[in-house]
């Protein structure tokens, strides 16, 4: 009886313990397939607009100026002679060998609008002035042009969020959140990673919020699961110094790891708020 | 021979304590936060803070020359005179001291660094009364303004650091042969009524945001009898850490935590020396 139960029973729960796990496996390197295939997609797009906003820059080139901003004063370096496309950023060449440089890695907290402003000449006309700002560096249009300029936006906007979108690896995240979710032992935040979380609390409560930033930055890059609500604080702090989009993709971040409702309302509820921020 | 050597370095820490609870309780009762520049009165105590877990000496004494550029007055110690910044002919940090030529004088004054490693520096600003960095026994300095103040002492507490985490190690080593021989003993600690009377009043003192009060009465209290209430010593530490006396809130709370090794709020204390750790570093 015991033989008939051995070797009915027995070996298929084997044979499908092994498959499961051979199932799990092949579901995990799937996985990790479709976070890298979605990665390479993401950067040839990215790729692809760069290579749209350096044509449609060179074509206009006349219509538009470069302005450096100074601080209190901005520089008008007139329109550019030459354009340079790299990885990192588009160089406008200007007149006497002046650049400008738009980085697109320093734009993930960029707020890309267009400001208008409206000026009298002497003769009763008026002039209007569309000016677009990223860092120190202003592209401005006059009057008619300004549908080229919010096309210019409209691409570098698409920039933006395809680099933030591959910085934040957000993919990547919702794999390893998904990983951690299912995981039913939760992995827990280690001495190094307490310390530095006190401290960053103990530096936010000093309004030292870049500090308390680089120390949660540290929480995160020990583990990057074991303290969820490392997530909502450096949100918080990133908000507290108007780096809205950073703030945003670790809050999603943080809705990823969700513990409960009631956390999950607050970060709903601070999304739509910056992003109702970023939209005015 | 190391006992000797702990001795004295328990007698100078006696000292600088009673020079600093003389400088304190003159205050009037106050109100703080750790971290915040402390309120007292018409002073404010703020607190000098290391640049990084390493500072070059060169970096160090590029701060000192730098800010001592901008004092307005210093007094001397051992001169026991005072004099203003148009007197001062020449300033300049070397490797072990400062020495400063001053006009009218025979010799330079010299402040060797060593006599400040064991002092226990005070930083406060006066409302329109100027900044100060009062070193002990040493020199007494004027700025006008607050940043050159913050600098020159941020600078002397990157000298003194070293030497204070090599104090508070001596301290806490002599601080744990004592706990040992009174657990040989086999005693059971009991808090006395005039140790009690005392703590009692140290807590009012504090409960009236008198933080140097407090200070100076829980230490008395420690002094009765040093094993008998393990948690005076958290109490000291957190109020040490009210008036920004962090090194002084981390010792207290080290001993705290080598008495009771396991007390109910250990995650607590831990907590606590974390956050002071980090607030010592800009």
């Amino acid at each position: 009886m015991l033989r008939f139960i051995n070797s009915t029973i027995l070996l298929p729960a084997c044979m499908l313990l092994l498959t499961s796990c051979t199932v799990l496996q092949a579901q995990d390197s799937s996985a990790l397939k479709a976070v890298a295939q979605k990665n390479a997609i993401w950067r040839n797009d990215l790729q692809k607009t760069k290579r749209e906003l350096y044509y449609q820059l060179q074509l206009n080139a006349k219509w538009y100026e470069i302005n450096e901003d100074m601080g209190n004063i901005a520089y008008n370096l007139g329109s550019p002679l030459n354009i340079e496309l790299s990885d990192q950023s588009v160089r406008f060449i200007c007149n006497n060998n002046k650049i400008a440089e738009i980085r697109f890695f320093e734009m993930s907290d960029y707020k890309l609008r267009i400001n208008t402003t409206n000026s009298n000449i002497q003769n009763g006309m008026s002039i209007t002035e569309y000016k677009l700002k990223m860092g120190s560096t202003i592209i401005s249009v006059r009057n008619e042009r300004q549908m080229m300029l919010k096309s210019i936006m409209n691409q570098l906007t698409k920039i933006q969020m395809l680099t933030n979108d591959l910085s934040f690896n957000m993919h990547g995240f919702e794999q390893m959140a998904i990983a951690y979710k299912s995981s039913p032992a939760k992995p827990v935040a280690s001495e190094e990673q307490r310390k530095n979380i006190i401290q960053a609390d103990a530096y936010a409560k000093l309004y030292q919020y870049e500090k308390a930033i680089s120390l949660l930055r540290k929480v995160i890059a020990i583990d990057a699961t074991a303290y969820p609500s490392a997530y909502l604080n450096i949100a918080i702090l990133f908000a507290e110094t108007n780096k809205l989009y950073s703030a945003i993709y670790n809050m999603k971040k943080f809705l990823l790891l969700n513990p409960n409702l009631a956390d999950e309302q607050f970060a709903k509820q601070r999304i739509s708020e910056w992003e109702i921020m970023l939209q005015n | 021979m190391q006992t000797g050597n702990s001795d004295t370095t328990i007698n100078r820490m006696n000292t600088i304590l009673l020079v600093f609870v003389l400088f304190c309780t003159c205050t009037l009762p106050a109100n703080g936060q750790s971290g915040f520049p402390f309120v007292s009165g018409d002073q404010v105590i703020y607190y000098p803070k290391l640049a990084g877990k390493t500072q070059s000496l060169e970096s160090i004494k590029l701060g000192l020359q730098q800010s001592l550029k901008k004092v307005v007055q210093i007094y001397d110690f051992t001169e026991r005179k005072t004099f203003n910044a148009k007197d001062i002919k020449n300033i300049t940090v070397l490797d072990n001291r400062i020495e400063i030529d001053v006009k009218g004088q025979r010799n330079n004054l010299n402040w060797l660094f060593s006599n400040i490693e064991d002092s226990t520096m005070f930083f406060f600003g006066k409302q329109n009364a100027g900044n100060y960095v009062f070193l002990p026994s040493v020199a007494n300095l004027a700025f006008n303004e607050l940043d050159a103040a913050q600098q020159f002492a941020d600078n002397i507490y990157a000298i003194q650091y070293p030497n204070i985490n090599k104090v508070r190690d001596s301290l806490l080593q002599v601080f744990k042969e004592r706990i040992k021989l009174f657990k040989a003993t086999n005693k059971e600690a009991e808090v006395s009524d005039a140790q009690r009377l005392l703590l009692l009043a140290s807590d009012s003192a504090s409960r009236n945001l008198d933080y140097f009060e407090s200070i100076r009465i829980c230490n008395r209290a420690i002094q009765i009898n040093e094993m008998a209430y393990p948690r005076a010593y958290a109490n000291l530490a957190l109020l040490y850490a009210h008036i920004n006396f962090f090194d002084y809130a981390i010792l207290c709370m080290q001993k705290y935590l080598l008495l009771q090794p396991e007390p109910t709020d250990a995650r607590g204390a831990l907590d606590k020396l974390y956050e002071w750790e980090g607030l010592i570093y800009y």
